[in-house]
């Protein structure tokens, strides 16, 4: 390469680099005001609890271990808070084994069953890796139970794209947050958490919209 | 008030830096201003390096999922460990060029 269009190169990288390390400060120096939350909260859908015919708890994780991850252990919770408010019959729990000793739905139903829920009306979806994959396959398994309405538990930052899964997939859906970092938090380091996720579910949401699944 | 406590520790710990810099290790004829621009500079580059690294390994993975039947999670890449590794990527590649411009 030429020396003057070396030059030109290094001069724009530099340009390019301050720009974007200015924003890095910057992204660093929010986490310390209000601004993670509020962006959060643009994005979330509000909770719209009501009776169901089915609550729907979608996969977070499993450990290597066969432990339920903090996040899954929070919409588990809440799947099972609903249904013993009796706000639906129906608990679907959905996640894979990922390779691990057992899938995250049976590991959640058994969860289920020790807090007091029936086997009966208890059902696991183990065989869906993604939202999508989530919301094709439980729309199948709830049609023969005449299923319309669910409740359906997962991250509220997670909740809009799910729901419009769900919905596009035939079910009327009311969501019921259940979040492992509290939108309203205020430590600085919960706050780029806030942030992480925020960028996660974005570049999510852009995802699916290129491969037209929204 | 208790986020104002980073402020002062931040503060106090530049100082100091600035201190020993100035006073006992003799960097004083070095422009502070050209120093921080460096520094925004190498945080900039870093950031280059994230972007990078989250673009290749969600590509692979869809890649991954779609030329054969294993299922590779894009959740992976956005682990927390990508930050300070990629801020390692973006300081060497910094003083890298830092030191090739001195030659």
């Amino acid at each position: 390469m030429r020396r003057s269009h070396r030059n030109a190169l290094d001069r724009t990288l530099v340009v390019v680099c301050r720009c974007l390390g200015a924003a890095a400060v910057l992204v660093c120096l929010a986490a310390l005001t209000p601004l993670p939350n509020y962006l959060v909260r643009s994005l979330q859908a509000e909770a719209r609890l009501g009776p169901a015919d089915a609550i729907v708890v979608l996969g977070s994780g499993i450990e290597p271990d066969g432990a339920l991850s903090p996040g899954s252990l929070y919409r588990v919770t809440q799947g099972i808070k609903l249904y013993k408010a009796r706000l639906a019959p129906l608990i679907v729990f959905s996640g894979p084994a990922f390779g691990g000793p057992a899938a995250e739905a049976e590991v959640a139903a058994q969860l289920a069953r020790d807090l007091g829920v029936p086997s009966e009306q208890i059902l696991t979806e183990t065989g869906a890796r993604t939202t999508r994959e989530e919301a094709a396959r439980i729309a199948r398994r709830l049609e023969p139970r005449a299923v319309r309405r669910i409740l359906l538990v997962t991250d509220s930052e997670h909740l809009t794209r799910a729901m419009a899964l769900f919905e596009r997939a035939g079910l009327e859906v009311l969501p019921a947050p259940a979040d492992s970092v509290s939108p309203a938090t205020e430590g600085p380091e919960a706050r780029l958490e806030l942030l992480r996720r925020l960028s996660q579910e974005l570049m999510a949401r852009l995802y699916y919209r290129l491969a037209g699944y929204l | 008030m208790e986020q104002l406590l980073f402020f002062v520790c931040l503060a106090v710990t530049s100082l100091a830096g600035y201190w020993l810099g100035r006073r006992a290790l003799g960097f004083g004829h070095v422009s502070l201003a050209a120093v921080l621009g460096s520094a925004l500079e190498c945080l900039g580059a870093s950031v280059i390096f994230l972007v990078a690294n989250v673009l290749l390994g969600t590509l692979t993975a869809l890649a991954v999922r779609t030329l054969t039947s294993h299922f590779v999670g894009l959740y992976v890449f956005s682990d927390a460990i990508l930050l300070p590794l990629s801020l390692v990527q973006g300081l060497a590649f910094w003083s890298w060029r830092e030191r090739a411009r001195v030659h």
